[in-house]
């Protein structure tokens, strides 16, 4: 049993090492990790679970963002279930320093301060 | 991606007439891309109607998982007729003053401004009591929109003040906005069957508790855009139960006649 849930974990950081490097549809410069919508790998009740949380409802680049987390875990032979996850909502504060840098690299100015209260935070 | 499963789920209606007052309102905004007064104010409304398209987009899901039988967001939004949709009267109302012609092709930034405003005055409050829903996809799914409605607020609120407190152009016509728009609030008081069962079984809440909170934010609002509020009148509509004016039946033809010529469609 323990032989199992080592492969497990093993499993879910080796799709994480893979998604920490996937890019932002919109803005290729930073990572979905970096931006705050990559939040979680995990094990579920049906196999490997991928989460991500949408900037805001109307995102367009969602569907995108499902194909490309899938299709860069097939490669490496493995499978997931995309997960929305709404709660909780994200905010700006989820992106790291890194990559407010990068967007102003990239010509856009990075938010600074927030209107609305601080809330969750990624997974490590 | 799947819609979560909860244990407790808000009435469809209930869901439905969440998700039309966003969709509706959203198509109504969306009218505005390519036309608006400044390019900056044109993406503005544009990223707001977006926002309410997203929305209804999560409240269909959500209501498509409790009916089943192969329902989809889809299916809801696009293959349901006037009588069928459960949205505030307010929300499908043209942008131009009210007793202008029906094929006037107008947009009246000012209605669309106090419109915006009043709608968005509500769901602050509508949202942030949801986020305690006991139907766990719909507390998820009001966080999101609260925050997205609280600039929503701030956005035609600013603009709100700017009109009534600007030139005596920009005055009357703001003030001719909320004299024509006003009266359709009264229907937000008066609850629903759906609204009621949403109460009952832990999903929902009070609306008409919301109206001392409302009119607070209404009236400062108006004061400090040096604008009058009209006294309240016994006109109540009737959008929320499915009795709709002339008005949705053209938004309607517009949003769901590729849909309904291309059945199936996918790209």
């Amino acid at each position: 049993m323990s032989t199992t849930l080592t492969r497990e974990s093993s499993r879910a950081q080796q799709a994480w090492q893979l998604l920490q490097s996937l890019s932002d549809p919109e803005i290729p410069v930073i990572t979905l990790r970096e931006l705050g919508i990559l939040r979680a790998v995990r094990e579920g009740a049906d196999g490997l679970e991928v989460v991500i949380t949408p900037t805001y409802s109307g995102c367009p680049a969602m569907g995108q963002i499902e194909d490309d987390v899938r299709s860069t875990l097939a490669k490496a032979g493995l499978q997931a279930t995309v997960v929305m996850q709404l709660a909780p909502a994200w905010t700006t504060d989820w992106m790291t320093d890194a990559a407010r840098e990068k967007l102003r690299a990239y010509g856009i100015a990075p938010p600074h301060a927030c209107a609305s209260e601080k809330a969750g935070a990624a997974m490590p | 991606m799947g819609a979560q499963v909860t244990s407790l789920a808000a009435p469809v209606d209930y869901l439905l007439h969440l998700a039309d007052n966003a969709l509706i309102l959203g198509q109504r905004n969306a009218e505005w891309c390519g036309h608006g007064p400044v390019l900056e104010e044109d993406i503005a409304l544009a990223n707001n109607s977006l926002d309410l398209i997203g929305q209804a987009r999560l409240l269909y899901q959500h209501a498509a998982a409790q009916i089943g039988n192969g329902t989809t967001e889809d299916t809801l939004a696009y293959f349901r007729d006037v009588p069928d949709f459960r949205n505030y009267t307010l929300c499908e109302l043209p942008h131009r003053p009210l007793m202008s012609a029906t094929a006037s092709g107008d947009r009246d930034f000012a209605t669309t401004i106090v419109r915006n405003f009043l709608y968005s005055a509500l769901m602050v409050l509508v949202w942030d009591q949801l986020q305690s829903s006991q139907d766990a996809q719909l507390a998820a799914i009001a966080a999101k929109s609260l925050k997205e409605a609280r600039y929503h607020l701030r956005h035609s609120r600013d603009w709100l003040v700017r009109l009534g407190d600007g030139t005596d152009e920009s005055h009357a016509r703001v003030q001719a906005a909320v004299n024509a728009l006003l009266p359709y609030t009264s229907e937000f008081w008066v609850q629903s069957a759906p609204e009621q069962s949403a109460q009952a079984n832990g999903s929902g809440m009070d609306v008409a508790a919301l109206r001392g909170d409302w009119n607070a934010i209404v009236d400062a609002a108006l004061q400090e855009a040096t604008l009058q509020r009209p006294g309240d009148s016994a006109f109540v509509p009737t959008g929320k139960q499915g009795v709709h004016s002339e008005h949705l039946g053209f938004v309607l033809a517009e949003m769901q006649s590729l849909a309904r010529q291309h059945p199936g469609a996918t790209w």
